[in-house]
């Protein structure tokens, strides 16, 4: 007994470092986002303030008036999720049946569509951005939410097979022929039985490609180029981009884009780490 | 008010033909696939390879396109007739959107790049092309130009591939090394444990462009919390925003703080799926801590730490966010630039195309060499510890 | 309504590797047909064929007089019961067994009265509301039976339905299983590998092995006249013991002989089959455990009777279950009651069994019929 209290007491003192460890990793994981906190509250006069103060005495919430009031601050939030939705619907809903395909049905080509699919993970975007920054310059689709799309797409309908693929794979198939003896059609068995299962996976999906497409910014510069279509990414670089003029509004932009994508992601993450591992997930 | 309607008609307009060319491709594949047997499948064949051909016409592409497209329906509906014979009805029906979509996205681009990159289509060029004139055919130079002039402005090829290997390697190595000791921290029994972890995937949360513009702020010469700290200590301002192994240094470390998470949060289910009873085995064998990371954790650790090594190998290469946040605003300079950050501003700050076409084939055959190395690596190792 | 199924000659293969070759029995409208082998003997693919899940390569599968070979599945107004269940794991209990009905789409009213009935009949009233997630394996299988009986199909095909479950539950389930279909007159195909299984609930036997029938009867006929050595030793528990030698003649008389020794003459009733059969080479003696038993003092007066020792034991209560060692013979045997030896003692082991079973080992067939 004594002894068993001895070697906790022993673990306590042991672990002080751990726990001081981590309080330093945590700052600085923490501290940009701390300090972008603080800029975005200091007053307009003091933006270049080289004190350490972690938190303004005089704090204020201007910036934020000027981002909601003199910047496009919600045109820009709008056209994000106009993008980000189209991106996400489009990828799942193709992505769905192709899935369901590779994981049930064996044809022949199916083993090069899924080493192609694979291969895509591999190919930088930037690679395929140039011939389809071509390809939509003639279908004239640049400058539109179409154009992005179809770019967002390049990378987020792979995956998105892949994923609900490994997904579909932890099904038992016999679910489907219970479905199949019931009455169904093996394509109503798909929709009536592992479409409705699959949805913590659907979600997963969705999740990622709201991700990708709600914080991308390399091509989006490429193919949106008038200011009204502006995503926000793209929008704060441009308030970042006068580095002495705005820099609190700039602050104050980006803490109210990644504050709600925060919680989503931290609320979340446990969900789209396991869609990662693929096939690791259970309904 | 009037932006949203707008937007939502654009949308609804896209949606409309997407919707329409994929019913219509399933339509097609149904009839291909149900009726390849019935009496009017080559006479409903050639109508389509008409209209095909008509339409092709019309649109101002007078000759082989059209005569192209239209020998194409007919060797789709001989493949159906003749070889597919309605087998795997459901499958190709199910994957035939995805592979549109796909053929349309991936392949068609990238089969378009070959040809982008033995044209020599620029700045200068574009206009003339996107009125509908053809591309012209310039051989092997840009390939040859790849190699002897640089993508950017003096930067040469040798230099940016030698900095993408180094800038692989370091952001790998602390990485992996961070995370996975930060993993390691966090599993074990602790008092709040999940407040760490929360505070720890931070960085992975926040939109990356918030976070590298944020640090970039913080590595501004003169009112950068960096040069604060480090003028505390006693050494005097670098310039992080042009000095060439600054500029470089702080694209590393800020995508080092940026990648951590995602390490960290794989080992840490690494480490939580090997068993308690090994580590219980072992302490009853008499090994030390030490013995036991070695001997338990690192093997056992293999089958989660492979992937993500592979994982973080291709997305380290390709990083683009960093680099151009970091150096990219105008004036940027080119001291950070890889492989792919180059690609990306000589094909769209420096609009130099077809060069730009050749550059991405290359890059993509080093891409593929490296991926042929790995796999013949990890295959190795595998048997080895089979 | 009960019907008949008639297969007819079913082929089936994967490239080169037939998995049912030339198959053929029939059910009669209300039989319990039990297809038992081990595993990879074809038994699954069979079911699965009746249902069409697979697809055969040849002959035809026939539900009433209605060739349905090529009618999915959906069509062929069959009942499954899956190895694991296969319950919808989004949907109630309740709505699980209501899913075939709703498909067809029966009247609310009468589909709640089905499936009130069907749960009912399986004690699955109390959990209608709940998710399968929420049930104990014994539970979910009788959920899975709900959903077939629900239908009245025209024919009921369980796939290895127990194998998930705990041996004291498989018991229960069994008699549920066997209470059911006496109730419903129903048609059965039923898949196992466990002989129990197949002995306490058919009314015919079939034994699949390599994709082949290598016997069909009722579970007594298998059980007393095996055609050949696989069945033999598949059908009863422990297996049944085979025991190498010749026959020889003695006398005018037929003999065996075991290459250690062991010695008896084939009983009169046998002796002109055995003579026909002309057996030449090497013969299996099948030793079930329970035709030994341990020999009366003073030397017994009828069979034959040898020194066994023994080597390990297992008490089973009513019987101690033996391993012992007769002439360089392993064999088991069963005792019943007052008899417990030890191991390492001596016991003298009496043949004595109205059945023989002697097989050829070139052919493995029966020499007696």
């Amino acid at each position: 007994m004594s002894e068993m209290a001895e070697s906790e007491g022993s673990a306590l003192k042991k672990s002080w470092w751990v726990h001081l460890l981590l309080w330093g990793a945590c700052l600085i994981s923490g501290f940009p986002l701390l300090r972008i906190l603080a800029v975005s509250a200091r007053p307009g006069d003091r933006l270049f303030s080289t004190s350490f103060e972690l938190w303004p005495a005089d704090a204020t919430f201007a910036n934020y008036v000027e981002v909601f009031t003199q910047t496009g601050f919600f045109s820009w939030l709008l056209n994000s999720l106009i993008i980000t939705i189209l991106t996400a619907a489009i990828g799942v809903s193709l992505a769905a049946t192709a899935a369901y395909a590779l994981s049930r049905y064996r044809f022949p080509g199916r083993s090069s569509v899924l080493v192609f699919l694979m291969a895509t993970q591999m190919i930088p975007v930037v690679m395929l951005l140039l011939p389809l920054y071509f390809m939509l310059k003639r279908l004239n689709l640049i400058d539109t939410y179409a154009g992005v799309v179809v770019a967002y797409s390049v990378t987020t309908l792979p995956f998105c097979v892949w994923l609900l693929k490994g997904y579909f794979d932890t099904i038992p198939r016999s679910l489907e022929e219970a479905a199949q003896v019931d009455g169904l059609t093996e394509v109503g068995s798909f929709w009536k039985i592992v479409l409705p299962l699959s949805t913590p996976s659907l979600a997963i999906a969705m999740l990622y490609s709201i991700t990708q497409a709600w914080n991308e910014y390399i091509v989006a510069r490429v193919i949106i180029q008038t200011t009204e279509l502006y995503t926000w990414p793209l929008g704060i670089f441009e308030l970042q981009g006068d580095f002495s003029a705005r820099w609190g509004v700039f602050a104050a932009a980006s803490i109210a884009v990644t504050v709600p994508v925060m919680v989503v992601f931290l609320y979340s993450s446990k969900w789209l780490l396991s869609g990662l591992t693929l096939g690791g997930v259970k309904g | 008010m009037g932006s949203v309607t707008g937007a939502l008609i654009q949308v609804g307009h896209w949606l409309g033909i997407t919707v329409g060319i994929l019913a219509a491709c399933e339509g097609l594949l149904y009839l291909a696939l149900y009726r390849f047997a019935h009496r009017l499948f080559w006479p409903a064949t050639f109508v389509l390879a008409a209209a095909a051909w008509g339409a092709i016409a019309a649109s101002g592409h007078p000759g082989p396109p059209g005569v192209i497209a239209a020998a194409l329906v007919f060797l789709v509906a001989a493949i159906f007739k003749y070889l597919v014979k309605g087998r795997h009805r459901i499958p190709i029906m199910m994957m035939a959107p995805a592979l549109i979509g796909v053929s349309l996205l991936i392949v068609y681009p990238f089969f378009f790049e070959f040809r982008l990159a033995f044209a020599n289509l620029n700045l200068y060029s574009i206009a003339k092309w996107l009125d509908g004139g053809d591309l012209n055919f310039v051989g092997l130079d840009n390939f040859k130009n790849v190699f002897t002039t640089s993508p950017l402005q003096t930067a040469t090829f040798w230099e940016l591939l030698g900095r993408t290997f180094i800038w692989t390697a370091i952001n790998l190595v602390f990485h992996v090394g961070f995370g996975l000791a930060l993993a390691m921290l966090l599993n074990r029994k602790l008092a709040a444990k999940g407040i760490y972890r929360t505070l720890l995937i931070l960085p992975w949360a926040v939109p990356q462009v918030v976070a590298v513009l944020a640090w970039r702020g913080e590595f501004h010469p003169q009112f950068g919390f960096v040069n604060q700290i480090i003028s505390l200590v006693g050494f005097g301002p670098v310039n992080w925003w042009s000095d060439p192994i600054a500029v470089f240094l702080s694209c590393c470390i800020v995508n080092i703080w940026l990648g951590i998470p995602f390490m960290m949060i794989v080992f840490l289910g690494g480490l939580q799926s090997i068993p308690r009873s090994y580590y219980e085995a072992a302490s009853i064998d008499g090994a030390s801590k030490l013995t036991q990371f070695f001997q338990i954790t690192l093997p056992m650790l293999k089958p989660t730490v492979v992937p993500s090594i592979t994982l973080g190998t291709i997305w380290t290469f390709n990083n683009i966010n960093v680099i151009y946040l970091m150096t990219g605003q105008d004036g940027g300079n080119e001291h950070a630039d890889i492989l792919v950050s180059a690609l990306y501003k000589s094909a769209f700050t420096y609009s130099r195309y077809s060069f730009s076409a050749a550059f991405a084939l290359v890059i993509f055959a080093i891409l593929i060499g490296i991926t042929l190395v790995w796999m013949k690596v990890t295959r190795g190792t595998e048997s080895a510890t089979a | 309504m009960a019907e008949s199924l008639t297969i007819t000659n079913v082929l089936k293969s994967y490239g080169d590797k037939a998995v049912l070759n030339n198959i053929s029995f029939e059910v009669t409208p209300g039989e319990f047909i039990v297809l038992v082998g081990p595993s990879g003997c074809g038994k699954s693919t069979m079911l699965r064929s009746v249902a069409g899940l697979e697809t055969v390569s040849g002959g035809t599968i026939k539900i009433g007089t209605r060739d349905v070979t090529h009618v999915p599945p959906k069509d062929r107004d069959i009942a499954m019961v899956f190895q694991d269940y296969a319950l919808y794991p989004h949907k109630s209990v309740y709505e699980n067994i209501a899913f075939g009905l709703r498909i067809r789409r029966f009247p609310e009213e009468k589909i709640d009265r089905l499936v009130k009935d069907a749960a009912a009949k399986l004690d699955l009233v109390p959990y209608l509301q709940r998710k399968p997630g929420a049930l104990s394996g014994g539970q979910r299988q009788r959920v899975a039976i709900g959903r077939a009986i629900v239908r009245d199909p025209k024919v009921f095909l369980f796939d290895e339905p127990l194998s998930n479950l705990d041996a004291k539950l498989r018991g229960s389930m069994r008699i549920t299983i066997a209470k059911l279909h006496r109730e419903l007159n129903a048609t059965v195909v039923y898949v196992t590998h466990d002989q129990i299984e197949a002995m306490t609930l058919a009314d015919r036997i079939i034994v699949l092995e390599g994709g082949r029938i290598q016997q069909m009867g009722t579970p007594l006929q298998l059980y007393y006249h095996p055609s050949n050595v696989f069945v033999a030793t598949f059908i009863g528990s422990p297996p049944m013991n085979l025991i190498e030698g010749t026959i020889l003649e003695q006398n005018n008389k037929l003999i065996f002989r075991s290459d250690g020794g062991l010695e008896f003459r084939i009983p009169e009733e046998f002796q002109a089959q055995v003579r026909a059969g002309e057996p030449k080479g090497k013969v299996l003696w099948g030793l079930r455990a329970e035709n030994l038993r341990v020999a009366d003092e003073g030397g017994g007066a009828a069979g034959a009777a040898w020194e066994a020792k023994v080597v390990v034991t297992e008490l089973l209560g009513p019987s101690t279950s033996v391993l012992c060692d007769m002439k360089g013979h392993e064999v088991h045997v069963s005792l019943p009651a007052p008899h417990r030896p030890k191991r390492g003692e001596a016991i003298r082991l009496e043949f004595r069994s109205k059945h023989l079973y002697l097989f050829s080992k070139e052919t493995q067939l029966a020499l007696l019929k």
